[in-house]
């Protein structure tokens, strides 16, 4: 995991996006537990309610869940719905950023078709 | 567990600035951020919260106790500093004895394998210790002490790097293991802005700002664009403008408070600020300025202009 300490993301809502890309990546498997607060936020130097607000985060998300006097695990299903939100998240914010700046700079609408599938053609 | 300071003021000399100026805080357990530049009273604060110095006016009370003279609220708050012990110590494990002696027992066996972690014997002559590593016995015993209230004033100055890393880490250990009021002052920002939960900002005695150090986002926003089209937004919204730098027509202004990304039109530039940059911006980058009304955020902040 990285972050990006200087940065204007809030650190809770970075260390949620880590958490699931690395769910999302498979590096912590649906029913598995995940490193705990204290783990997380002392191998990184973090604030234990940051991190804790970030997992909080996904357990709203229904990426993890909380089993009581063991810890945080993966929910089954969180990979997919990870994935999910991240495609989600790219359909809508990241393409309609794009599109916006593709204006701003006087790209029209067959020329960015064009380049994208160029993009998918190679 | 809460640490309340209610109206504190201190003033050294007849006269002078006071060094604190009606200052009010209510820490919970948490790990806070102390932040002020030189002088802007963050020792003196500490000094008064640990009865080391007395107030002019106002107190501090520990869970409803008023801490001044009070030997058993005394107890229980623990003061690192600069000062050096009293009484020299032959060797660390003596100094560490001491210290559990006046603070109802040291966590021997944490202290010594944190003070390993820096290459420290507990068997060392405390006097041949250098100045970084002196420092770093104090702060291992602040944290070994079953106090519930650690005071750390400019606790990373003379570590080197890698030591400071250890120590952030073994603060945050620490803590998490026993969850107390901690609070760390300083005014290297960067280092420590994922460390703490709570930021308070002191400028020149007052304290002019506490939030959550996660939200700082939300305190100020820069917008940067085209200087008649960014002044038409700031006048739209209402917005409250903090610092203005010009560069030909390209203007950079930071206004209070967050504004959302999607109302700002086409041509503006939105970024937050990090701590460090926020903290700047908030004790004033000019001290000339004296002036009242010079829209210094501290004064916004405060809902009144000074």
């Amino acid at each position: 995991m990285r972050f990006d300490f200087s940065g204007t993301t809030p650190l809770f809502r970075q260390v949620a996006e880590q958490l699931g890309e690395a769910i999302v990546a498979g590096a912590f498997a649906e029913g598995e537990q995940v490193p705990s607060t204290t783990e997380i936020s002392t191998t990184y130097k973090i604030n234990p309610a940051t991190v804790l607000k970030g997992m909080n985060l996904l357990v709203d998300q229904g990426l993890l869940e909380k089993r009581r006097g063991l810890g945080m695990f993966v929910t089954s299903g969180a990979r997919r719905r990870a994935g999910d939100a991240k495609r989600e998240e790219f359909l809508t914010a990241r393409v309609r950023e794009f599109v916006a700046e593709a204006k701003r700079l006087g790209i029209d609408a067959d020329e960015l078709k064009d380049i994208i599938d160029k993009g998918y053609a190679s | 567990m809460n640490l309340v300071i209610n109206d504190l003021t201190k003033i050294f000399h007849k006269g002078a600035a006071p060094a604190l100026d009606h200052v009010n805080l209510a820490l919970e357990p948490g790990i806070h951020g102390l932040f002020g530049r030189n002088g802007a009273g963050k020792s003196t604060l500490l000094g008064v919260m640990a009865n080391r110095l007395l107030p002019t006016s106002g107190h501090v009370a520990l869970d409803g106790e008023n801490v001044r003279d009070n030997e058993h609220a005394l107890a229980r708050i623990y003061l690192a500093n600069e000062t050096t012990p009293f009484l020299m110590p032959p060797r660390v494990s003596a100094f560490l004895r001491n210290e559990g002696r006046y603070y109802g027992g040291i966590d021997a066996e944490s202290a010594a394998r944190m003070l390993a972690e820096f290459g420290i014997d507990t068997a060392a002559m405390y006097g041949g210790l250098s100045l970084g590593r002196r420092r770093i016995v104090r702060l291992v015993a602040a944290l070994c002490l079953p106090v519930d209230v650690v005071l750390l004033d400019e606790p990373v100055n003379g570590l080197d790097a890698a030591n400071r890393e250890r120590f952030y880490r073994l603060l945050i250990e620490s803590y998490a293991e026993r969850p107390r009021v901690i609070v760390v002052s300083t005014h290297i920002i960067d280092e420590v802005a994922q460390v703490v939960e709570r930021a308070v900002i002191l400028d020149r005695g007052r304290v002019v700002d506490v939030f959550d150090a996660g939200d700082v986002a939300s305190r100020a926003t820069v917008l940067v664009g085209d200087d008649a089209r960014v002044a038409a937004f700031v006048a739209a919204e209402g917005l409250q403008p903090v610092a203005t730098e010009r560069m030909g027509r390209l203007v950079t202004v930071t206004v209070r408070g967050g504004v959302d990304a999607r109302d700002v039109p086409d041509g503006i530039a939105v970024s937050g600020l990090g701590l460090q940059d926020y903290f700047i911006r908030v004790t004033g980058a000019d001290d000339a300025r004296t002036a009242a009304g010079d829209g210094r955020i501290s004064d916004i902040v405060d809902g009144k202009e000074r």
